[in-house]
């Protein structure tokens, strides 16, 4: 399956990804033939096998409910490039404007 | 032209667990900003998530409280979009196979029963909390990764009293399952509304609007009317109304424009690798289903069975979780019943809301109601004194006993006593004993007066009444 130019646009939006028409390209090229390979599934043949939600054979992997010590304040934000109040600090957002 | 008003709700409600639902954060409120964090909420790279089993199992008590089938298998997966209180730039949510499934809850709005059929409930991560300064935004993330149920209905819903109703009703069974605290100035409890308008009489939709995030019931109510109302201008204006979220303004009353960019809800859901499935058994089900609390249903039926309460009494205390919590714990103090659920409905609830505070802000706890309800079967306060006595108790805080021994109250049953104050009426007042003897039986009521004045209402006036007849009858 071939993987138009449109979509690239579409998912580079969705992703805050900004390509010029040249990587454009290239992403489309890269993308079709990742689809590509995964069209090769449709050669198997699954007959008699059940279909499984996860890869691996397991379930209900679960934790008790107990709380315990995190990371500290300044660990948390160590690597943040903004913080102010002990928060990270990101740039105004237009939507809530 | 009448327009119908068409509502979905979407319920999110914060579990009261003590970690969070994929790391073992704590869920505490108010701490200081990110310091209920670790590397797994924060979203840093190599972390592996594991899915807190009471989160599991708190979903299932709401499921089953809420008459919903609990799915045998499902699983979460990864809601992507952009925006910072998200670290990870997805939710962790359900998308195709949520734990429960459909389910309905009856409510009543504008005296009238109406069943809301739910499509749905799944669990999911809270997110951070942002707030806007002038130059950015800051974010906390201490409450991102926070367990949520989403609770969704059918579009079953009419009018912003039938919303109202049913999202007090959904709150008034998160807190009877012992699910959530349900603190709506917490933010426990936030409500999603999808409305849409259509002529009366037409079958099909209109098109809808999304308002988010809204925190207070009547907030709820007042964004359903605005909404309702906007919608109808805009279509007799000639326009049609455009799918997109919008916010609404609580200062100014009024929804405006959020998002209409239409991708911005593709949100590429996909499988959660990092976490498995989960298979609930018939076992654990039953198990759950076995040891739920009662809920108001059942609790209504006991009060009026058990407790000999009427039907309105027990509804009107089981409508609320605090309300039938304080008065089973008077009872806990004090024997009579109907009595304690008068004075709880009748009294306390006059001073609650003239105060204008919620049941658990008050300072009388329902041990001093029952201190003060046994003073009155004791015979040592009268009702009307009792009265006095808890507006005191409400204003303080201080017990019955306490204010009953500094003001030098309690009611004068002492025969001897009262006999003396008796005599003195009688003398003082010939003309009025004159007229009883003649037949006048409303005179009677007058010589109660009088000793009741004499003693300042003290007098325990079931004995006034024995010691008068008595007299006056030789």
């Amino acid at each position: 399956m071939q993987i138009r130019i449109e979509e690239v646009q579409y998912l580079a939006e969705l992703s805050r990804l900004c390509f010029d028409e040249e990587e454009k390209r290239q992403m489309q090229q890269d993308l079709s033939n990742i689809v590509k390979y995964v069209d090769k599934l449709n050669d198997i043949d699954f007959s008699g096998k059940e279909a499984r939600e996860h890869i691996l054979p397991l379930t209900n992997v679960l934790r008790k409910d107990e709380a315990r010590v995190g990371l500290s304040n300044d660990e948390a934000l160590a690597n943040a490039s903004q913080k102010e109040e002990m928060c990270f600090k990101v740039e105004q957002l237009m939507e809530d404007e | 032209m009448n327009y119908e008003m068409v509502i979905g709700l979407e319920i999110h409600c914060e579990l009261s667990t003590k970690s969070k639902i994929f790391c073992g954060c704590s869920t505490q409120f108010g701490n200081e900003p990110n310091t209920n964090v670790c590397p797994v909420c924060l979203g840093m790279p190599g972390v592996l998530s594991v899915l807190n089993e009471t989160v599991v199992e708190y979903a299932v008590k709401a499921g089953l409280a809420m008459n919903c089938e609990i799915a045998r298998f499902s699983k979460m997966d990864r809601k992507n979009y952009f925006y910072p209180d998200l670290p990870k730039a997805y939710q962790v949510s359900q998308f195709d196979l949520p734990i429960c499934l459909g389910g309905y809850l009856d409510i009543e709005a504008d005296d009238e029963a109406y069943r809301i059929a739910l499509t749905r409930i799944h669990i999911e991560e809270d997110a951070g909390k942002l707030t806007h300064v002038a130059d950015g935004s800051l974010v906390d993330y201490n409450r991102g990764g926070v367990p949520l149920l989403e609770i969704v209905t059918e579009p079953d819903i009419r009018s912003a009293a039938q919303a109202f109703a049913f999202a007090k009703t959904v709150r008034n069974i998160l807190l009877y399952a012992g699910v959530s605290d349900c603190k709506m100035q917490e933010g426990s409890l936030r409500f999603d509304v999808n409305l849409s308008v259509r002529p009366e009489g037409q079958e099909a939709f209109g098109t809808r609007t999304e308002m988010k995030n809204l925190s207070s019931f009547r907030v709820l109510q007042k964004a359903i009317e605005y909404e309702y109302k906007r919608q109808i201008k805009v279509i007799e204006a000639g326009e049609k109304v455009v799918q997109e979220t919008r916010r609404f303004d609580e200062s100014k009353g009024i929804t405006y424009t959020l998002r209409s960019k239409e991708n911005a809800h593709d949100y590429r859901y996909f499988p959660e690798p990092d976490l498995l499935p989960i298979v609930l058994s018939e076992d654990y089900i039953q198990n759950i289903k076995s040891n739920m609390p009662e809920l108001p249903e059942e609790k209504r039926k006991r009060y009026i069975e058990k407790l000999a309460l009427s039907e309105y009494d027990a509804r009107v205390l089981t409508a609320s979780c605090e309300l039938s919590t304080f008065f089973e714990d008077v009872l806990k103090y004090y024997d009579e019943a109907k009595t304690a659920a008068n004075w709880v409905l009748v009294e306390l609830m006059a001073l609650v809301n003239q105060a204008e505070i919620e049941l658990d802000e008050i300072k009388v706890t329902p041990e001093a109601l029952a201190g003060l309800l046994n003073l009155i079967k004791a015979g040592q306060l009268s009702g009307k004194m009792a009265k006095g006595v808890l507006e005191e108790m409400f204003s303080t805080g201080r017990d019955a006993q306490t204010i009953v021994k500094e003001k030098g109250l309690s009611q004068i049953s002492d025969t001897a006593e009262l006999e003396k104050i008796i005599d003195e009426v009688l003398s003082n007042n010939p003309a009025s004993v004159a007229d009883y003897q003649g037949g006048k039986d409303k005179a009677l009521g007058f010589l109660v007066g009088q000793v009741m004045r004499q003693t300042k209402g003290a007098a325990n006036p079931k004995s006034v009444n024995e010691i008068l007849l008595h007299k006056l009858k030789k």
